[in-house]
């Protein structure tokens, strides 16, 4: 593991919370009425959220989204995922894609192809069963004159697995739907190694819903009859419901998926499962303990001796642990249960998915990838391994609601003071206790509207006790108006934080006047879109306690929104306007700042 | 630290790609540098090993390695054109590197292609013709087979590499601001030692640049 590099930003996401009030707010509020008032309730209380401290509910800037209809930060738990495109992995194919416009509309997703084969891609692209590498596909050329006919064979380039040396030599006839191939030749495998207890997707899958199904009219019977008898064991029947609910789910899950019927396992029936049930539950019914006794013993006559044996021989000759399959190799080949290394075969490659995400509250989506787009891979025409693909994926998003481009972003600058123990960078070297530390902390605003912001944080950090004071809690920032924002920025505060380096904060301080006095007291410095404001901090003497600043940013700011047209003759007063109108709105978050350590 | 000495460690072309003097470039006449991309000492780039039809067919033009804008090459990158035989004889086959791409110390690259907004760790191999699409991180030492394809948005690691994570949908973004940073900071602190050093100050000081990934 690596170690924590300070300082460190980790925004909080009150979805882990439990709902109050505060959680409704923001999801009745996208009219924006609501949220100033929430937002200046929290600033006049400042009660810490429960979960500050989880580092679930903290995270990175950059895998927040923001809704901007709640106008709220969104993190990975709270939107709802659709899938919008499967594709191959290794061949890239785009197996299904969305075909519904940019709308708001739930994505409908052409699939091709039921059951395995809408999880697999169905080319030519399998996995090596030793180290999951893409196999490569070998043509031997027929020779002319020989009777051999022209073959097709695998090899891994990674750990030069080769499908001819495998205990069945591997050898296919032709160069195409080489998945097709290798499943037939599964099947057939399963059927020869255990002819009675072959435990394919497809037949275990059939066994299973046609055994839940007998067991759901079994029970269905006996809780009528139960009605009219006395009523049994108050724990039996609690069971019994219990599980007749999740009978009643698999049925309607089973009937939906309508997989292939075949024959159960005679091992188990619903009535033997019922007969340990009621035994379990103390009810003794004779004829189910009975038919219990027989189920038992066609268990036990249901191990074929022989294979047993031979299976164990097998494995006496074996002369190293490399020839039988490792966990992970054999958590791969789930349904052949293969023994040795060699028996297993090429495995399935597994379909990924490009998926649009949604505002769990207002369903707006909030990333949207572009699937209609056909772009160019941007591999050339050399890369003969992926030739042939007519559509690839592309990495395009149609909507894309990343949090850094809506909420201010913030950059931390050590400045340090004129005593030489605080020269170092303490975030590195930790912090002495009862020393004042001065940073300077810089809000960038993405937004192209200026924006008032306010900082609040508790005056002792909830946890070690370190005290914090911010200089200027409240101050706006200028608009966004170009692009290349960040680079000028951060070059001009970077000369000055060297400057301030050198020269030290005190000095800085004194020259800067404006900067105690009057309207600007604690604010180092602006430019356009943003502004550094001072704060400081007095570790206490906790020996090696982390120095984690809990912070609440809430900013306004006045946005324009497009004019409601429908609604009567509202337009026409306000023609001079154009077509926008102004909104307050209000977005608060808390963050929690890491910036080093204590050191004794 | 005399300042002639240094000044002279880096040439710097007209579209702002930094090379190192100490790096081993071969058959520059084939190699396509897109601007803005630094090359550090000791990486060697192989645009000799060329297909052998391209350069008395139309001569310089076919580039056997082009490699776009924004990428940065840490020391001792290995950056060599894939071949195979092809019809009884050895054949080199163009490469292509994207923009923003950033390689760490020591990998060796044989990809056929490599996408945009790719950071690629130190001590990678990535065999001939693989694939990596775009916004792709692998992991410092991971061992990428010959002709894998790496689809976009995936975090691979190990030996031989699986995918291990998903990147969150800002990573262009990111990837891009990191590459355009490191550029205008490495060309203010061009100096001869601690490119280490400069590297780590694009990411000290910024709260908001924290991008975990493993």
């Amino acid at each position: 593991m690596m170690a924590t590099r300070y300082p460190l930003l980790r925004i909080h996401c009150p979805c882990a919370e439990p709902i109050t009030d505060g959680q409704d707010n923001e999801v009745e509020a996208p009219t924006t009425s609501g949220s100033p008032d929430t937002g200046l309730d929290k600033t006049a209380n400042l009660e810490l959220p429960p979960t500050i401290d989880n580092p679930f509910a903290l995270h990175a800037l950059n895998s927040l989204y923001f809704c901007d209809v709640c106008l709220v930060l969104r993190c990975e738990r709270c939107v709802v995922e659709e899938v919008v495109q499967t594709y191959c992995p290794a061949c890239l194919h785009v197996y299904s894609a969305d075909t519904t416009a940019a709308g708001n509309e739930p994505s409908r997703v052409t699939r091709k192809g039921r059951g395995d084969d809408a999880t697999f891609c169905t080319r030519n692209c399998l996995q090596c069963p030793l180290c999951f590498t893409s196999l490569t596909m070998f043509a031997t050329t027929a020779s002319e004159g020989s009777e051999v006919p022209a073959t097709v064979y695998l090899q891994c380039s990674h750990c030069s697995w080769d499908s001819r040396h495998t205990d069945r030599s591997l050898i296919f006839s032709k160069h195409s739907s080489l998945y097709q191939q290798v499943r037939k030749l599964s099947a057939q495998r399963a059927i020869d190694d255990e002819s009675e207890t072959h435990d394919t997707p497809a037949t275990s899958f059939g066994a299973l819903s046609q055994f839940y199904q007998r067991l759901y009219e079994s029970v269905e019977t006996e809780e009528a009859e139960s009605d009219t008898s006395a009523p049994p064991s108050p724990m039996f029947s609690k069971r019994v419901s219990r599980s007749l609910e999740t009978i009643r789910f698999l049925k309607s899950h089973y009937s939906k998926q309508g997989g292939p019927l075949s024959t159960p396992s005679p091992a188990i029936t619903p009535s033997s499962v019922l007969g340990v049930l009621g035994r379990a539950g103390g009810v003794s019914n004779q004829k189910t303990r009975e038919h219990a006794e027989k189920e038992k013993e066609r268990c036990v006559s249901y191990i074929d001796e022989e294979a047993e044996i031979e299976k164990v021989s097998r494995m006496g000759g074996m002369t190293s642990l490399d020839e039988t399959p490792t966990l992970s190799q054999q958590r791969a080949n789930p349904f052949v249960r293969p023994t040795r290394s060699s028996d297993m075969l090429p495995l399935p490659t597994r379909l990924r998915t490009r998926r649009a995400k949604r505002c769990r509250a207002c369903r707006h989506i909030l990333v949207r990838p572009d699937v209609s787009s056909r772009k160019v891979s941007t591999s050339s025409s050399a890369s003969a391994s992926v030739a042939g693909s007519t559509s690839t994926v592309a990495t395009a998003f149609r909507i894309n609601l990343l949090s850094k481009n809506y909420i201010p972003t913030l950059r931390l600058t050590y400045l340090p003071a004129t005593s030489p123990a605080q020269s170092s960078s303490p975030y590195q070297a930790g912090f002495i206790p009862h020393i004042t530390y001065s940073f300077a902390l810089t809000l960038f605003n993405p937004l192209y509207e200026p924006i008032k912001v306010t900082l609040a944080s508790p005056p002792r950090t909830p946890k070690h006790g370190h005290s914090i004071t911010f200089l200027t809690p409240s101050f706006d920032i200028g608009a966004n108006i170009e692009d290349d924002w960040d680079l000028q920025a951060v070059t001009s505060l970077r000369r000055k934080f060297a400057d301030l380096k050198m020269s030290g904060i005190a000095n800085i301080s004194a020259s800067s006047e404006s900067a105690r006095t009057g309207p600007n007291l604690g604010i180092l410095d602006r430019g356009r879109n943003w502004t550094s404001v001072i704060f400081e901090i007095v570790p206490a003497n906790e020996r090696s306690s982390e120095v984690e600043v809990p912070l609440f940013v809430s900013f306004a700011y006045e946005a324009e929104v497009e004019k409601d047209f429908g609604s009567g003759g509202r337009s026409g007063e306000s023609a001079d306007d154009g077509l926008f109108d102004k909104e307050q709105r209000e977005v608060a978050f808390w963050s929690v700042l890491k910036i080093g350590r204590v050191i004794a | 630290m005399s300042r002639r000495q240094t000044r002279g460690e880096y040439i710097e072309t007209e579209s702002g790609n930094r090379i190192s003097r100490k790096a081993v470039i071969l058959g520059s006449q084939h190699i396509l540098l897109g601007g803005r991309s630094t090359i550090l000492p000791d990486c060697v780039v192989r645009g000799d090993l060329h297909r052998p039809s391209s350069a008395s067919a139309s001569g310089s033009a076919a580039a056997s390695v082009n490699i776009g804008r924004y990428n940065f090459l840490e020391k001792g990158v290995v950056i060599r054109p894939p071949f195979k035989i092809y019809k009884g004889s050895l054949v080199y086959y163009p490469q292509k590197i994207g923009n923003y791409v950033s390689i760490g110390a020591n990998s060796i690259i044989e990809a056929a292609a490599i996408g945009s907004y790719v950071c690629i760790g130190s001590n990678c191999v990535v065999g001939k013709f693989a694939i990596l699409k775009d916004c792709v991180v692998v992991l410092d030492g991971t061992v990428i087979p010959p002709t894998t394809c790496i689809p976009p948005f995936s975090v691979v690691a190990g030996n031989p590499a699986s995918v291990v994570d998903e990147l969150p949908e800002s990573s262009a973004e990111v990837f891009e601001r990191r590459a355009r940073q490191i550029h205008t900071l490495h060309g203010g602190a061009l100096t001869s030692t601690s490119i280490e050093e400069v590297k780590q100050s694009v990411f000290d000081d910024d709260v908001d640049e924290e991008f975990d990934v493993a």
